[in-house]
């Protein structure tokens, strides 16, 4: 594996961290594995490309991005809640309601964003790379000190509390159906942001980019807390840390696959089994991994 | 003061399995009354609680706190006047939340969850200084994960956190059924002074017939979803455990 190929991996896992941010929040916090991101990530990247095109600020656009995650992730919340479907099922509903949307909106299966500005030529000064490594790593820091606030804060306590024990939640004056709905919307946004940042990253917006990420997510989290152990019990920026820097490993397992010769038709095949991998290690140590 | 004026609560209506939890129930309940509920199974006592608490609605009747129908208010909505211990400690507490968070939870539960950080020094010297009275060391633990303690430690501090702001009822579902004597007769003697300290309305739900005579200034005995016995003060006073399992006949 050479550098640039490393250094690629690296980029694009920071860019992850969103991504594995909102699984961390669906999957660990309401104990919902979240198949709606697979949509709002694609969306995240269509709605970027559509805005930015369109000749607004990238920061405008990434904004509009995650609102328009929220909202699909507030979809599948209040099928969830309100309509009492399993919350697997509601996010499979949303995400292939999603796909049509998403072309809908784009217009043609793949849009490319060539010489126009974008979140990371914002920073005057640099190479193209040192400009990329200061957006992504300065992105990181503000979505890991603002999540860290979040889930520290009353709300955040009330919001973990939910997943942990609802019946406890709902005697302390908690609407967890709400709650739930207000969750997801906080996981999509997230990950729509790394739908948005890839989408500015590699240059162009593909109707198709969203197939099986939340899979990618999912693995992201799992090999961060492996790596990390029990030590993020404790602590919330460990754990958030601790998903980051799953991100990152997870890109680079599959960077070196590549490199490794691996046709990349099988990339999700690999993706699938990394993750099978990671479960099946993690399931031996305790009884329960999902 | 509480009222539950005609209450009829069926489950499985119009099926095989239809059971008429409580029907046509009149009950008042003074706001320093401390009853102890009991009844053979099935006769309707958790149903009561539920009904007070609004897990459940009633299918018909009117229930009112101060005067007020609280028919149309949901559980966490009602939780503002109602603090509950259930027969399960592990229940009552989130176990992957630090002590210290479960009881700022506690702390919220009339107000809104905002997004600021309440947790401060403050905060934590005044949690301490609650824990210490239950005398479990505890205190120094704040941090802890609450799923690292024992069922007896999670009950009692369930028990300070639910009863810390001003809540006016408190509901107690066989709260000591899964502890050990030692840890049941420092739940109940902690339930017992929280009562008293902060006059309160209480409901135990037991099957310990000791647990009559020893606590509350009243003792209603349910049969068939109906108050079928209902002593206070005085007469509870001349109650013994041989006329008290008379009743189960």
């Amino acid at each position: 594996m050479n550098a640039a190929f490393l250094l690629t991996a690296i980029l694009q896992g920071l860019a992850f961290a969103g991504l594995g941010y909102g699984i961390y929040i669906s999957l660990r916090i309401f104990n919902i594995p979240d198949i709606t991101t697979d949509g709002s990530y694609a969306l995240g990247g269509v709605v970027t490309a559509i805005c930015i095109t369109s000749g607004m600020h990238p920061l405008y656009a990434m904004s509009i991005a995650a609102v328009a995650g929220a909202l699909a992730g507030m979809c599948s919340g209040l099928i969830h809640t309100l309509l009492k479907v399993n919350a697997l099922l509601a996010g499979i509903l949303v995400m292939t309601a999603l796909y049509s949307v998403n072309l809908i909106l784009l217009g043609r299966p793949n849009l490319p964003l060539i010489d126009i500005p974008s979140f990371f030529t914002l920073i005057p000064f640099g190479s193209a790379l040192s400009k990329s490594i200061f957006a992504l790593l300065a992105f990181l820091i503000f979505i890991t000190i603002l999540l860290r606030y979040l889930l520290k804060s009353d709300f955040g306590i009330a919001m973990r509390a939910t997943g942990n024990n609802e019946a406890m939640v709902r005697a302390m004056g908690v609407n967890v159906s709400s709650m739930k709905v207000i969750g997801l919307s906080i996981a999509n946004a997230l990950t729509a942001l790394s739908g948005s940042l890839i989408t500015q990253y590699q240059g162009f917006a593909d109707i198709n980019m969203g197939i099986g990420i939340v899979i990618s997510g999912l693995g992201a989290v799992m090999i961060g807390e492996a790596v990390f152990g029990k030590i993020i019990k404790r602590n919330i920026y460990l754990h958030l840390i601790a998903v980051a820097t799953g991100c990152i490993l997870f890109r680079l397992a599959i960077a070196g696959a590549l490199s490794a010769g691996v046709d990349p038709n099988y990339l999700r095949l690999i993706t699938s089994l990394i993750v099978l991998v990671i479960i099946a290690l993690a399931s031996t140590k305790k009884k329960q991994v999902i | 003061m509480i009222q539950l004026q005609h209450i009829s609560k069926t489950f499985h209506s119009g099926e095989a399995m239809e059971v008429k939890a409580i029907q046509d129930l009149q009950l008042q309940i003074e706001s320093e009354d401390f009853i102890v509920v009991v009844g053979a199974n099935g006769s309707g006592k958790s149903t009561l609680l539920n009904l007070l608490a609004g897990t459940c609605a009633p299918d018909a009747g009117n229930i009112l706190f101060d005067g007020f129908s609280v028919n149309h208010l949901q559980e966490h909505q009602r939780s503002k006047y109602i603090a509950r211990l259930f027969q399960n400690p592990l229940m009552g507490t989130a176990p992957d939340l630090s002590i210290l968070e479960n009881f700022r939870l506690a702390a919220l539960r009339t107000s809104s969850k905002k997004l600021h950080i309440g947790i401060n020094a403050t905060f934590r010297q005044g949690v301490a200084k609650s824990i210490q009275r239950v005398g479990m060391g505890l205190e120094n633990k704040l941090d802890t994960p609450m799923g690292q303690l024992s069922g007896g430690q999670r009950q009692a501090l369930t028990l300070l956190m639910s009863t810390m702001d001003n809540c006016k009822i408190l509901l107690m579902d066989e709260p000591t059924s899964a502890l050990d004597p030692r840890s049941s007769e420092l739940i109940m003697n902690l339930a017992k002074n929280i009562i008293q300290e902060k006059k309160i309305c209480a409901l135990l739900v037991t099957h310990r017939l000791k647990d009559c005579i020893q606590f509350g200034n009243r003792i209603l005995f349910m049969k068939e979803g109906k108050v079928e016995q209902d002593i206070s003060d005085v007469s509870k006073k001349e109650i013994s455990l041989e006329k008290l399992y008379a009743w189960f006949e």
